[in-house]
């Protein structure tokens, strides 16, 4: 609490990555909106830890819980588009309109996505278990 | 889009200060809340204004505070309608302060383990199972739950306890919250300690009979749980049904009272003392506890008498009303005396009086009986006689000629 804190507020940054999010990271994707959100979002993670703090108090300071939960939101922000952009598909909630068709061939598998104590998110698979059901294509 | 100042009451424990006004303004659209504009002013302009909030929309309960001497949850009081009733005139000011009857953590933030939890504890908010326990679940009548669906809806945001009166007086009354929540066990026929509960309560000198009906807890409640209601019906089962007479007389003083605006049509003042504390009969007041009841009294009795507050003959006496307005109080006795329900158990649930038409359908089943007293004065002969008294009339003008 005794560093300087001269940065954007907390809420503005909150701002700027839920309009992120939501222009470029909702159902439909393709890898140029990912590829600017994802920019958008290393930004965000260099800004945000000098974000302005106003309250210096230890009773009840909700501007650090506000602070810390940016901390996540743009982790969580940053692993979500690393496995958008790295699954080159359509499947689910998850439209990429420039792979628009479901590839059980290549892509029926999970993405894991760590930090493993890196800066950037690590991705890996692992298998997915079929049990009762078989992945058939959705039709309306 | 209107331009609104917020006041917001801004205490930090640390700065060894005292409490003060910070006055901010913004603009909002008037049909935002005061959560949004305090959670804007908290974004844009100072970040350490301290308020709980979780849902927005009125659920949780976390935003409780009073707004312009009201307590209620910020997230579910528009703007436009906070300011309207400012009570310093000011156009679009908006004061917003803690809850009162509890301790100030910071700025908006209460401590709310400290009174409203702590209070909840204290009257066993759990269901207490019937021993055997059943092989079965238990079926609970549907008029049952919806019996208690009032006591039910409460979202523990404390606003009832902020602005209650009694606990103002006395910081050990158990209180509105925490006594609608003990109603909620006791009009629950599946709990097996009615009796205990209602006991606990009534011989509690903090309990069930501090409340003194001031209504500001049924103003609070942003859930229309009505507290003060489930109260009184907490005492009306305590007295009438369990005949629990607690030590802190005041079931003996419920029905000192009810009896003696029955027999005199207005409080006999002189005999509420006597017989509250002595027993609910004219030979009340020479029961030891009504004397020495009425010896530390004496002092306000003369001084009443000398102010003229009330002369000696009424004191006495008591005071007579005419026997016409005898007969419709014995009437109205009947009538609430002759119920299969009690009143109260309705009294805030229907509420058609605030409706600007009555419904038109024929009264079901249901609906509380009407409070119709009949008149008074009229033997049954003459109320039978009353049809047709009408065609009577004609039938005679169209012979006489």
């Amino acid at each position: 609490m005794r560093r300087e804190s001269d940065g954007r507020r907390i809420a503005a940054i909150k701002q700027e990555l839920g309009a992120t999010m939501n222009e470029y990271v909702a159902v439909f994707r393709d890898a140029d909106g990912l590829a600017k959100a994802h920019e958008i979002i290393l930004r965000l993670k260099e800004e945000a830890p000098n974000a302005a703090i106003d309250d210096r108090g230890s009773v009840f300071n909700q501007d650090v819980i506000a602070w810390i939960e940016l901390g996540y939101m743009l982790d969580v922000a940053e692993t979500t588009v690393a496995a958008a952009e790295e699954r080159k598909e359509s499947r689910g909630a998850h439209t990429r309109t420039d792979f628009p068709g479901r590839n059980d061939g290549e892509w029926l598998k999970h993405i894991d996505v760590s930090m493993n104590g890196s800066d950037a998110p690590l991705v890996t698979y692992s298998p997915v278990t079929i049990t009762r059901w078989e992945p058939e294509e959705r039709t309306y | 889009m209107s331009e609104y100042t917020l006041r917001i009451r801004r205490f930090d424990p640390e700065s060894g200060g005292a409490a003060y006004w910070d006055e901010r303004s913004l603009e909002m659209g008037d049909k935002r809340s005061v959560l949004d504009a305090i959670l804007e002013l908290k974004d844009t302009q100072d970040g350490s204004i301290g308020i709980r909030c979780s849902c927005q929309q009125g659920i949780c309960g976390s935003c409780g505070v009073r707004i312009n001497g009201k307590p209620g949850l910020a997230c579910n009081t528009h703007l436009d309608a906070a300011a309207a009733r400012a009570h310093n005139g000011d156009e679009n000011v908006i004061t917003v302060e803690p809850m009162g009857n509890i301790p100030v953590i910071r700025d908006l933030i209460v401590d709310m383990d400290a009174v409203h939890w702590k209070k909840i504890r204290r009257v066993t908010p759990w269901l207490i199972n019937k021993e055997p326990i059943p092989d079965r679940e238990y079926i609970v009548p549907h008029d049952n739950m919806v019996d208690i669906t009032q006591p039910m809806a409460c979202i523990q945001c404390g606003a009832c306890v902020s602005d209650c009166l009694s606990m103002e007086v006395d910081p050990g009354f158990i209180g509105p919250a925490a006594l609608a929540k003990a109603y909620r066990f006791v009009g629950d026929p599946r709990d097996a300690e009615h009796l205990e509960r209602l006991k606990d309560l009534s011989e509690d000198e903090h309990g069930l009979y501090d409340c003194t009906h001031c209504f500001n807890c049924v103003d609070a409640c942003p859930k229309d749980v009505a507290p003060m209601n489930q109260i009184m019906r907490l005492r009306r089962i305590a007295g009438e049904d369990y005949h629990i007479n607690d030590r802190n007389n005041g079931n003996r003083h419920e029905e000192a009272f009810v009896t003696l605006v029955r027999e005199n049509g207005l409080l006999h003042e002189a005999e509420l003392l006597p017989r509250s504390y002595g027993g609910n009969s004219w030979f009340g007041k020479f029961h030891p506890d009504a004397g020495k009841e009425l010896m530390t009294s004496l002092g306000t009795v003369i001084k009443a008498v000398l102010r003229g507050k009330i002369s000696p003959k009424i004191a006495i006496f008591g005071h007579k009303l005419p026997s016409e307005d005898m007969k419709s109080l014995k009437q109205i006795y009947k009538v609430v005396d002759g119920r299969e329900s009690r009143t109260e158990l309705n009294l805030y649930i229907t509420g058609y009086e605030d409706e600007d038409e009555i419904p038109e359908h024929a009264p079901h089943a249901d609906d509380p009986t009407p409070l119709v007293v009949p008149d008074a004065g009229a033997p049954e002969a003459a109320s039978s006689a009353e049809e047709p008294i009408e065609p009577a009339g004609e039938s005679n003008e169209s012979e006489t000629p």
